[in-house]
Order: C-alpha cells, then sequence, then structure tokens
C-alpha cells in the first residue's frame, strides 16, 4: 500500500509542479488591485467555476502574478482592475465593465467578451509564461 | 444625364465597375485569404468616384477646414445672429481602407458664424479617443459597428469606438456632440475644441451606472430648457433620462422593452409622456455587422411604448402597421388625452439596404422613400392615420413648440430624385397646405433647421446647407420660414464641398 501511495505521489508531483507567470501589460494606475481567475476547460469557464484566483496590487504598466502548484491543460485567464476597491468589477445599467478587463492569449472585447477559444491557453509541465493585456 | 439618372448613378456607381467586382480585387491584392473588404471597399469606392464625382458628398476628408469667410449671395439678414452648428460623419476611410457604412466615420462639427453681416464657417474633427489613436497610428485601428478590422483594438464599451457624429446640441454654453450608442461629447461652441465624454451619472449616486451609457442623438428641449432624452441597448433595454436647462441629470429611469431589433433612433415627448416607437426591425445575427444584421420584420407591428414623464413607466401601448421611422417631428396631446404624433414613415426597411450599399457598392437597391404620416393614438386604444402627399425626411419644428400642438411642419423631400432630398418645405398641419422650395437637379439638400424664433414673428428663418455638384461647393441657404416658395433670402457659398452630413441646430446669440 505504500509503496503504491509512493508511486501515486511521483505520478502527481511533476504534474502539480507547474507554474505559472502571468504578465499583465498596460495597467493604467496603481489604486486599487486587479482580482485574477483561472478557469481549467470550457465547462468549468462557462459555469463560472474558477480554478485558482489571486489578488495583487495595482502598479501603473506591468504587473506580474504567479500561480504555482496546477495542473497541466487548458486554462483562461481573465482579470480586472478594481480601481475603487470596492471588491466587484464596476459596470453600468447595462452591464458594459466601466473598469479594466483582460483575458489571456491577449483576447479582446469586441462589442462583447472574447469567445472561449480565443481566451484558451495550455499550461505545459514545468513553467509558462503569459503575457497578456489589460484595456479599460 | 437626368436628376434622377444621375442619382441613381451614384447609388449605382460603385457597382457599376463590375469589371471590378470583389473577387477580382481580392484576386487582385494576391490572396483571398487575405481578403480585406475595407480595402476593396476603397478601391472600388475611387472608382465609382472618377466615374461619377458627385460621389464627393461621402467621399469624406482627412482634415479640418480651418476659418473662411463665405461668398453671399443676397441680403443676410440683420436680426439674424448667431451660430448654425451641424454634425456628420466626415472620415470615412485611412491608409488604404474605407468603411463599409454611412455612419462609421468620424464626427466633424461644422460651425457657421452670422455676425456683422458676414458668415464664416469652420469644420473640425470631434477629437475621441478612437479619433486621436487613429490619426496618430494613421489607420484605422477599432472595428467599426458593420466594419470589421481582422486586429481591432479591445472595444470594451460603445465609448471605444464613440465616433460623436450624428447631431450636435448647444448646452449651457457647449456644444454636446451625439452619437447614439454612447455618450454625449462636450465641445467649446466658440473654438470647436474637444472637451471631453460626457457622464451624467457624474457627482451623483449614478456615477459608475450612466457612465458610457448611450445617450440619442435625438434629445428633445422644452421651451424651458429641460432636456428629455433615451438610450438604446441591443438587448432591448432602454434609459430614459431627464435633464435640466443645464445639461444636468434631475431623473433617470430604466425599462426593458424587450425589442431586439437593433435601432430606435429617435423618439417623442407630449406635455405629460415619453413615446417611444419600436419599429418592424428584426435582427439577423447570422449575419456580421451590427448594421447589416438589422432586418425590416414585415409581420411585425410597430409598438408604441407611451411613458409617464412623472414616474418614466410605461402606462399604455399601442400598436401601429408595420413599417420603420428614423425621425419624428413632434407629438403633443389634447384636453382629452389623445395624443397626435408625425413620422417620415418608410414603408419597409429599404432604406437600411440602400445606405450599406451605397458604401459597399451593390447593384439593385430598391428605393422606397418615407412620407410624413401624421398619427392619432386616441384615448380609447384605437389608431387613424394619415399621410401628407410627397416624400418627406429631416422633420423639423419651431423648438419653443415640442411637446405642444404644431401648425408647421418642416422637411426635406424629392420632387425630381428619388434617392437624395432635392426641395424643402413647410407642411401646413391645419390644412394639408405645402410651401415647397425646389433647389433643382444639381443640389443635394440636407437638414433645415429652424433659427429659434417664436412661430410667425419678424426674424423667423429656415437655414440649411445643399452641396451644388456641377461645382463641388456648399452653400448655406437662408429662407423666410413662413414663405419657402419665395426661395432663399440669401445664400452663402463655401469654395468647396464639405463631407454630407445628419443634423444640427442654431444657437441665436
Amino acid at each position: 500500500m505504500k509503496s503504491l501511495i509512493s508511486t501515486l505521489a511521483l505520478l502527481c508531483t511533476p504534474v502539480m509542479a507547474n507554474h505559472l507567470e502571468l504578465q499583465i501589460n498596460n495597467v493604467s494606475n496603481e489604486q486599487g488591485k486587479v482580482y485574477i481567475e483561472l478557469f481549467k476547460g470550457a465547462q468549468n469557464y462557462k459555469a463560472g467555476k474558477s480554478y485558482i484566483q489571486n489578488i495583487i496590487s495595482a502598479k501603473a504598466g506591468t504587473i506580474k502574478a504567479n500561480f504555482s502548484d496546477i495542473e497541466s491543460g487548458e486554462y483562461v485567464v481573465r482579470f480586472f482592475h478594481d480601481v475603487n476597491s470596492n471588491a466587484q468589477l464596476d459596470t453600468n445599467f447595462f452591464g458594459i465593465p466601466t473598469e479594466g478587463v483582460g483575458f489571456s492569449n491577449n483576447a479582446t472585447m469586441q462589442f462583447g467578451p472574447p469567445k472561449y477559444q480565443d481566451m484558451a491557453i495550455t499550461i505545459k509541465n514545468g513553467n509558462n509564461l503569459e503575457i497578456t493585456n489589460i484595456s479599460y | 444625364m437626368d436628376r434622377r439618372q444621375l442619382l441613381k448613378g451614384i447609388l449605382a456607381a460603385p457597382i457599376a465597375h463590375a469589371a471590378i467586382s470583389t473577387p477580382c480585387l481580392a484576386a487582385m491584392q494576391g490572396s483571398v485569404s487575405h481578403f480585406d473588404q475595407l480595402k476593396v471597399n476603397k478601391q472600388r469606392f475611387l472608382a465609382a468616384l472618377e466615374k461619377y464625382p458627385d460621389l464627393v458628398g461621402v467621399l469624406g476628408t482627412d482634415s479640418d477646414f480651418s476659418p473662411n469667410q463665405l461668398k453671399i449671395e443676397g441680403q443676410l439678414p440683420k436680426d439674424l445672429t448667431g451660430c448654425f452648428y451641424r454634425n456628420g460623419p466626415a472620415r470615412h476611410q485611412r491608409a488604404e481602407q474605407r468603411y463599409t457604412h454611412l455612419f462609421e466615420g468620424d464626427g466633424m462639427i461644422h460651425q457657421f458664424q452670422f455676425a456683422e453681416g458676414k458668415v464664416h464657417h469652420q469644420g473640425k474633427f470631434t477629437q475621441t479617443s478612437k479619433f486621436i489613436a487613429e490619426e496618430k497610428a494613421g489607420k484605422f485601428l477599432f472595428s467599426g459597428p458593420d466594419s470589421k478590422l481582422p486586429h481591432s483594438l479591445a472595444i470594451n464599451n460603445p465609448d471605444s469606438i464613440n465616433t460623436a457624429n450624428t447631431n450636435v446640441l448647444p448646452v449651457n454654453g457647449e456644444l454636446w456632440a451625439l452619437w447614439e450608442a454612447g455618450s454625449a461629447t462636450a465641445i467649446d461652441g466658440g473654438t470647436l475644441q474637444t472637451k471631453g465624454l460626457i457622464n451624467l451619472g457624474e457627482g451623483t449616486q449614478h456615477q459608475s451606472s450612466l457612465k458610457g451609457l448611450p445617450f440619442s442623438a435625438h434629445p428633445k428641449v422644452e421651451a424651458d430648457g429641460t432636456i428629455w432624452n433615451f438610450g438604446y441597448a441591443l438587448s432591448g433595454h432602454i434609459v430614459l433620462y431627464q435633464l435640466n436647462s443645464l445639461g444636468k441629470l434631475q431623473n433617470v429611469g430604466m425599462l426593458n422593452s424587450g425589442f431586439t431589433g437593433g435601432m430606435v433612433h429617435d423618439f417623442l415627448i407630449t406635455e405629460k409622456h415619453i413615446l417611444l416607437l419600436l419599429p418592424s426591425l428584426k435582427r439577423d445575427r447570422t449575419i456580421e455587422g451590427q448594421f447589416s444584421s438589422i432586418q425590416f420584420a414585415p409581420e411585425q407591428a410597430m409598438e408604441v411604448l407611451i411613458i409617464s414623464k412623472n414616474t418614466l413607466k410605461v402606462v399604455k401601448q399601442y400598436s401601429l402597421d408595420p413599417g420603420f421611422v428614423f425621425h419624428f417631428g413632434n407629438a403633443w396631446e389634447d384636453k382629452n388625452g389623445n395624443i397626435s404624433f408625425d413620422a417620415s414613415l418608410y414603408p419597409n426597411g429599404d432604406v437600411f439596404n440602400q445606405m450599406t450599399s451605397m458604401m459597399q457598392g451593390e447593384s439593385d437597391i430598391p428605393i422606397s422613400p418615407a412620407k410624413t404620416v401624421v398619427f392619432s393614438l386616441l384615448r380609447n386604444g384605437k389608431v387613424s392615420s394619415y399621410t401628407i402627399d410627397g416624400i418627406s425626411e429631416f422633420p423639423r419644428i419651431y423648438n419653443a413648440l415640442t411637446g405642444k400642438r404644431n401648425r408647421d411642419l418642416f422637411t426635406l423631400s424629392s420632387i425630381e430624385s428619388d434617392v437624395w432630398s432635392d426641395s424643402v418645405r413647410r407642411i401646413n398641419l391645419d390644412n394639408d397646405s405645402l410651401d415647397t422650395f425646389t433647389y433643382g437637379k444639381d443640389y443635394l439638400v440636407e437638414e433645415h433647421v429652424l433659427v429659434n424664433a417664436k412661430e410667425n414673428t419678424k426674424g423667423d428663418y429656415l437655414v440649411g446647407t445643399a452641396l451644388h455638384t456641377p461645382t463641388k461647393r456648399t452653400c448655406l441657404n437662408i429662407f423666410n420660414a413662413q414663405n419657402i416658395s419665395a426661395g432663399p433670402i440669401c445664400r452663402a457659398w463655401l469654395p468647396y464641398a464639405i463631407p454630407l452630413g445628419f443634423h444640427g441646430n442654431f444657437l441665436a446669440s
């Protein structure tokens, strides 16, 4: 039994050792925080069920966020800049964001949110780097 | 070539170059996989322009018009002082590309200043964030509502591509350049310098919730300066605004109309109510492009929502026969609660295809012009209507009568052309008599507006522009509003043509 667990652990360890460095460019200012969510696969994204989340301080220009111990596979990253620190993405009466938003794979809003396949990125074994932009 | 043939030629012109068909041009560019619809459109349009120079009205321009004194014919009325402002799309192409829809071009404000017996003109592009970025880049950076760019920058909200190109309204010492899908843009009325987007919720509890919401290009201003307006979203949600004469928010309301037809362009007010007419449109989402996806729905009744000005809630609804309307003149209600209004009513949605085709160069464009129809919405729920003879568009009334009974309705018309307006007229709604002036076959006539004087008083003028196609010059025309058929009492000429525009207003000094 012990050997089985050890074997499983060995199998799992390299998978969970994956790391993602997310670099977000074009942050407008240092006010508030940037809220980031990772979704694993289309089903979870559609259901709004995030895999992991992170909140980092805003800074004008480029900011970086790191995610460790994540499984390999297909992911979508989305984020917003909570400028007024009310812990939510502000929208107007018609539901259109009034704070900056961004997505993985440099996908952009085009009269609405981008399609899943335009945002999807692959996390491979080992270290991964994703560079993308936020827009306001 | 006579007028009718010429104007049909204008529309047909881009197609007349069948030799430069879309596949041909794609092939000329090297590969169908690199097909650029906007590039093809520019090549086709410029080829058409060479053959049909009258297309100069929709060519657009790439620079501002510096101040210029106009050459005057006739006597400029001494009591006519102030500024006539007009707005319209003026930048239709950049680098190798040209937009595919007439509504997409960047807005330019024109100022015609009347002072000391002279008329001066200047025109300036509104410095929207989109315009500034694209001007710097020297090319289009954003998809338009209809023109799709393969690598468009992010369009997070409608203001990302706000062109401020449809109307211009003087408000509290400044101008608001209006575009129906997004915020109004503040402009300095003297210099025409752009000040920036207006958030009507600024300083109120609605600061975030009103940011970037649509503010239609057809606000209604009551005699006391109160401004009413609406904004329509493709989802069917409609926001209603009441502003005071200083442009400050007094009340705001929301309703879900359930109308997803894609366009509600204009609306009406009476003394007690707001009227929203939802035309017979539906969207075919398999068709790319927000304008192109709008289709006429011949079985779909037009619905009129009657909304209380006090509560901003729908209090009554009427159904009208299928049709389409861009513009209304006025509405009013009698003491029994019966409401009357006029509409420039199209029997179908062909006008949409016409405008798209005009910029894209497709053939066999069916022409179905609008006519003035006067509707009565009776308190008992019944509806009656009658039609005024002749073609009508761009209806205007004396501003002070907005929401009150009006006798006179001023519209453009077409006597010789079935494509473009060539006439202006006053309709006496008491007896349906017409007082018409026809510019003639050589003019493309634009909206004419009333100088904000009281009805039937001295100094009661109608002013408007027209493009003289043989000489490619734009003229400004001044009429005695109660004697249109006598022709312009004064005409002022620019030495060049300015791009055909949409709407404007006169601000008396």
